[in-house]
């Protein structure tokens, strides 16, 4: 199925009927089971999946002062689940249904990832310990379920015992639904995938560095509407039943630096990784540069575990770590004095942080590093000629 | 939305603007729609 379809209205129609219906000590569960109904209906093994990792994760990590090996097994217990599926080229989503892959195990990327958060934050003693039931609530709240936002559990809980009903609330959210539908249907599906890349295809004479960087510019550009236009429903979803979901993509291509551009582009899953691998890593081996490294690695490993994703990830740990270096070195510079001077070097900074990032993706788009690095050679080097 | 239209006009215009805005928005999604081929209407990322 897709998810801008009929069924998915009357779905969503009924999951906000359901909330702001049920009675208040009843919300939790209502939520529950519809996250969970929904799971059951599109991938009865994902419902498995969460079930099983909610019992373990509430049973391990009831809430502070427990011991740490009961995190350990959680996390472990959490990190294989994902690691399998994202192996085995199973974990699903709704969003690449189209296009033929196997939808197995949906949404596991993200509640995967909120069960490690909880546990964590309850063993740290900074989320108060819940019932079972908000407990599944959050983990399986429906809107944020199948693309994210990796949402927080404290500002979820927050909303949940605090919400009341605010029109303007809703009428935000309607309105972030329907730009969420623009982003996906006319930017990312009509203009992006279908007609760019028909022009791309049939003119043959863009010159090849040229028609080499602008397939990449486009499959940059797809990614960033369809997600972003997905993260938008989400919220706007969240907002009409009066939860505020965290934004997941700011114009990321408006970032001055890698660093910007990570807190703008998929950014609940890049706080996720500050919080619970940027953090401790850079406290355990006392290097900002070791957290780098470290979380670029985890976050590109959560989108498929091989080789290419691995080179990514470091593609872009390098990106961060050179602008911390220039950082560094800044207090040696001559200081930027005028307005001009400072706008020529914001755009600079944005030019060069958005190619970084859109070069990157000839790892991915390419199936081998020899031809992502011919096509990389084609762009950098200008190498002009046509295409058919 | 509607409270910086108001900054810029009145009430009443800036409530029409933003109903005419929401239409194109949606005739813009139908129009995309029905013209994309059946594969291209399902996210690819």
């Amino acid at each position: 199925m897709n998810l801008i379809s009929s069924g998915m209205a009357l779905w969503v129609a009924a999951f906000v009927a359901a909330a702001w219906a049920a009675p208040r000590r009843w919300h939790p569960p209502v939520l529950a089971l519809f996250g969970m109904a929904f799971l059951g209906w599109q991938d009865w093994r994902s419902l498995v999946a969460l079930s099983g990792l909610a019992v373990a994760g509430h049973l391990l990590v009831p809430g502070p002062g427990v011991r740490g090996w009961r995190v350990a097994i959680l996390t472990v217990a959490a990190v294989a689940l994902l690691a399998w599926t994202r192996r085995v080229g199973m974990a699903g989503s709704l969003l690449t249904e189209g296009a033929g892959r196997n939808l197995a195990f949906l949404g596991l990327s993200y509640y995967a990832l909120r069960v490690i958060h909880v546990g964590v934050e309850r063993y740290q003693d900074r989320l108060r310990a819940g019932t079972f039931a908000e407990y599944l609530s959050y983990l399986a709240f429906f809107p944020a379920l199948i693309a994210g936002p990796i949402h927080r559990c404290r500002e979820f809980l927050h909303d949940q015992s605090r919400r009341r009903w605010d029109p303007d609330l809703c009428a935000e959210g309607f309105e972030r639904i329907l730009y969420g539908i623009v982003k996906i249907v006319c930017l990312g599906n009509f203009l992006v995938s279908h007609h760019a890349n028909q022009w791309l295809n049939s003119e043959a004479s863009v010159p090849d560095c040229v028609s080499e960087y602008l397939s990449l510019l486009f499959a940059c550009a797809n990614g960033y509407f369809q997600f972003a236009g997905y993260s938008d429903i989400a919220i706007g979803i969240g907002n009409i039943t009066g939860y505020r979901l965290p934004e997941n993509f700011d114009w990321p291509f408006l970032a001055t630096n890698p660093r910007d551009f990570w807190q703008r582009w998929h950014a609940s899953l890049s706080q996720w990784c500050r919080d619970h691998v940027f953090t401790p890593a850079a406290a355990r081996f006392r290097s900002p540069y070791a957290g780098v490294v470290l979380s670029m690695t985890v976050l590109a490993l959560w989108h498929e575990i091989s080789p290419r994703y691995l080179v990514w990830g470091l593609w872009q740990a390098v990106g961060i770590a050179a602008w911390h270096a220039l950082q560094s070195l800044k207090p040696r510079l001559p200081e930027v004095r005028t307005r001009a001077a400072r706008a020529v070097l914001a755009t600079a900074g944005c030019l060069a942080t958005v190619n970084w990032y859109v070069l990157s993706y000839a790892i991915l788009q390419r199936a081998s590093f020899a031809e992502a690095g011919q096509q990389l050679l084609t762009i950098l080097l200008f190498r002009g000629g046509s295409h058919v | 939305m509607y409270e910086r239209l108001c900054r810029w006009m009145p009430p009443r215009v800036a409530a029409a603007v933003l109903v005419a805005w929401y239409v194109l928005l949606i005739l813009a999604i139908l129009w995309c729609w029905n013209a994309d081929p059946a594969e291209f209407r399902y996210a690819n990322i």
